[in-house]
């Protein structure tokens, strides 16, 4: 247990693309009443105050974006300990789509994934890109309802940067326009979000053969390669809304993640028709 | 070195081992089956009959591994003696692990992004080539594989004579304290695919199933009461719990490959996995809790604070909205769905679609990204603007002037400079530029056999599948962009 700018930690929750995440007990000047815990994220990398300003003008537009969606994970405080970065955001028990224990009915990922879409949009109606949409994003707030939360911040910590390195895992629903550098767009978290369904309803990403223990192997793979999602044995109903997400054109995708939401909110109806 | 002295065990799994005189091949699951026949053709063509085909052999294979397609090229590895030792040629998930005077090294060929090509120097005790990620474990040297064709995932081979640190299931039968009744056959289990009787090869036997053969998965409405079984460990769950590895420079990964009299190296020895993977324990540790913080309060910003919403993309979008405007304007042609590519594109960039048959008429719009260059502990960068790479590169002019991006590298050895050197984009081509560095500058081409060292503010353009190597950092260049090298 340690203090880190008045949050005193508690178990680690992993890794995320940026460094460890902690569950921790907030301090008082928040005024969250200081019972419950709260996710707190502190950057491996030593960051400069040019860095952290950027970070700072970043995550406020997400909480601004959090403050009026239900479907995004509020986030309360972002500081610089030191030279460490870290976030703290929101707590959820029931953990994520990718730690969640035991089973989960397919229509539940599916529900959870519209909520995720609506969370998404929000972000995209405040004028931001997530650029990290992962099962390891995407938490669990009940048996079928959910939260999109944290952020990809590669980019705004080092400009240019699309990939921390740190993480592979968060490659294989990367969108391989950001792989490639191309401007994120909402079409980007679109992919993302297809691919994050995908993985939820199969437990595998959408490139075959990725070479996962190699990262430039990879990520030359998903630079040229094309998803197949056919011989994955889903509802038709759910591969045309797949087919819609991970369309190599951006402009065939959904124009909006609310189209993807509201698309979502229908499959229950048509896989049991 | 004859082949008499080589005493080859099979590995059994799905593949094909091949062993014609002394050369030993191993092919996983994967690719086409016309390269992997190319593959088993140059191996015969180069290794039988010959004593010493070790370079023969790595020149085939590693002309079939640059000539055909990626994607076509299964996983293998293959060995046989030249006139040092043992050259060996790596690709993809196949691991060698050499027992070599009383110590263990292991390559694989995830350990470049093309191929591993390396010389044993000398001597070994064993080698084995296998599936990357698996363990030798026990060999029973009691089997022996003379020649030809088999099923198989890999091979040990021993140096007749030569003393094995590893404990084998024959040669512990062999030895007069071995108790046979008490070690039945069983602890040997699973034992290896039984050889077929030398002299008459193998038949070729038909490869069993891929490896990865897809998990069946539930439909999700074929039981709409049972819940239909979640993936319990779904592939990508595995990397999250583990703790993330810190951005650590990796170990002097270019020494070996890397002689400061730019010698031809022998070996394209990529930064080792491991190690790149290996988290900074430093790193890892929470700070120190009596230092300073800083603390912005997200708690009650509200609508004001967002920005405009972002644009709504349609089929109907002109593509010239979703160029970058701030991009140098380039000549080029535009892909069928309107795309803005290489005057030689052999594919679109964004769509894969083929851009053979498009009419060559050149547009002049603003550059796409070129692609990334990705360090040696994953961290990757896009190439749409030029970069100052070094261990304090944010004060250079050009940062500052906003003309490059900052490429900031840690680097505990400091082989790096505060400015160590530029990569610098031209048309459609990229430049890397040492700028006086103290430890230089090195490349080396995909297939290049030798680094070498750039002469100071002299820009040398690189292709993709290039590897830089700034001081002890290295980076790769790869790119989506997939061009008619013939017409260019």
């Amino acid at each position: 247990m340690s203090l880190i700018a008045g949050y005193q930690t508690m178990e680690a929750l992993g890794g995320g693309s940026h460094g460890q995440v902690h569950k921790a007990m907030p301090p008082e000047r928040l005024g969250l009443g200081g019972a419950e815990p709260v996710a707190l994220k502190v950057f491996d990398r030593a960051t400069d105050h040019a860095e952290f300003e950027r970070v700072v003008e970043e995550v406020k537009v997400y909480a601004a974006a959090a403050s009026g969606c239900e479907q995004l994970a509020p986030m309360y405080d972002v500081g610089r300990h030191g030279e460490r970065l870290y976030l703290a955001m929101a707590f959820y028990p029931m953990g994520s789509l990718a730690s969640r224990r035991g089973e989960m009915n397919p229509i539940d990922v599916v529900k959870v994934m519209a909520d995720a879409a609506r969370g998404a949009h929000a972000l995209h109606e405040a004028g931001m890109v997530h650029r990290e949409i992962k099962p390891a994003n995407v938490f669990l707030t009940g048996q079928s309802t959910g939260v999109l939360a944290d952020l990809g911040l590669a980019h705004v910590v080092s400009p240019g940067q699309t990939v921390t390195g740190l993480g592979v895992s968060s490659l294989a629903t990367m969108e391989p326009g950001l792989v490639r550098g191309e401007t994120s767009a909402r079409a980007s978290d679109i992919w993302s979000l297809g691919a994050t369904l995908h993985w939820g309803l199969t437990g595998h990403g959408v490139f075959a053969n990725l070479p996962e223990s190699n990262l430039i192997a990879a990520l030359r793979h998903i630079m040229t390669a094309t998803p197949d999602v056919q011989g994955d044995g889903l509802p038709e109903p759910v591969q045309a809304i797949l087919r819609r997400c991970l369309a190599a054109d951006r402009m065939e995708r959904y124009s909006t993640a609310q189209e993807l939401a509201d698309d979502l909110d229908e499959v229950e109806g048509l896989v049991n028709a | 070195m004859s082949d008499e002295g080589v005493h080859v065990i099979i590995r059994q799994g799905n593949g094909i081992v091949a062993r014609y005189g002394a050369g030993v091949m191993a092919i996983l699951p994967g690719g086409s089956d016309g390269v992997q026949q190319d593959l088993l053709d140059a191996m015969r063509e180069a290794c039988e009959g010959q004593d010493l085909p070790g370079r023969q052999m790595a020149r085939r294979l590693v002309g079939i591994l640059s000539q055909a397609e990626p994607d076509d090229v299964p996983p293998f590895g293959a060995c046989a003696p030249n006139e040092r030792g043992w050259a060996v040629i790596l690709h993809q998930g196949v691991a060698l692990e050499v027992d070599q005077d009383g110590g263990r090294t292991r390559l694989s060929g995830f350990d470049a992004s093309t191929w591993v090509d390396r010389i044993i120097d000398g001597s070994f005790a064993s080698m084995t080539l296998l599936p990357d990620g698996e363990e030798v474990g026990e060999v029973d040297s009691r089997f022996r594989f003379q020649g030809g064709l088999v099923p198989g995932s890999g091979a040990t081979l021993l140096l007749d004579g030569a003393e094995m640190s590893r404990p084998t299931v024959g040669a512990r039968a062999d030895s007069p304290d071995a108790q046979p009744a008490a070690q039945p056959a069983a602890q040997a289990a699973p034992a290896p695919a039984p050889v077929q009787p030398a002299p008459a090869p193998a038949p070729v036997q038909p490869m069993a199933a891929p490896v990865q053969q897809p998990a069946p998965v539930q439909p999700v409405a074929a039981q709409p009461p049972a819940p239909a079984p979640a993936p319990v460990q779904p592939a990508m769950q595995a990397p999250t719990p583990a703790p993330a590895p810190a951005p650590a420079p990796a170990p002097a990964p270019v020494p070996e490959g890397m002689p400061a009299d730019d010698e031809p190296p022998t070996l394209i020895q990529a930064p080792n996995r491991d190690a790149d993977m290996e988290p900074s324990a430093e790193q890892q540790e929470l700070p120190e809790e009596d230092v300073p913080f800083e603390s912005v309060s997200l708690m009650d910003i509200g609508a004001e604070a967002k920005r405009e919403p972002l644009a709504v993309l349609s089929a109907e979008t002109p593509k010239e909205e979703v160029e970058d405007d701030g991009a140098p304007l380039v000549l080029g042609v535009l892909s069928p769905a309107g795309y803005f590519n290489h005057p030689d594109a052999l594919f679109c960039a964004v769509t894969g679609v083929s851009m053979l048959h498009r009419t060559h008429v050149l547009v002049q719009r603003p550059r796409p990204p070129l692609g990334v260059v990705v360090a040696d502990d994953g961290s990757t960068f896009t190439l749409n603007s030029d970069y100052v790479v070094g261990r304090e590169p944010e004060r250079d002019p050009k940062v500052e002037a906003d003309q490059a991006r900052p490429l900031k590298l840690q680097d505990a050895e400091r082989s790096l400079s505060r400015v160590h050197a530029e990569i610098t984009l031209v048309d459609w081509d990229v430049f890397v530029v040492d700028r006086g560095s103290a430890n230089g500058t090195y490349v080396l081409p995909r297939n290049g056999q030798q680094w070498k060292r750039l002469v100071a503010d002299t820009p040398e353009k690189i292709a993709p599948g290039t590897r830089i190597a700034f001081g002890k950092r290295v980076m790769t260049f790869e790119s989506h962009h997939q061009i008619n090298q013939a017409a260019s």
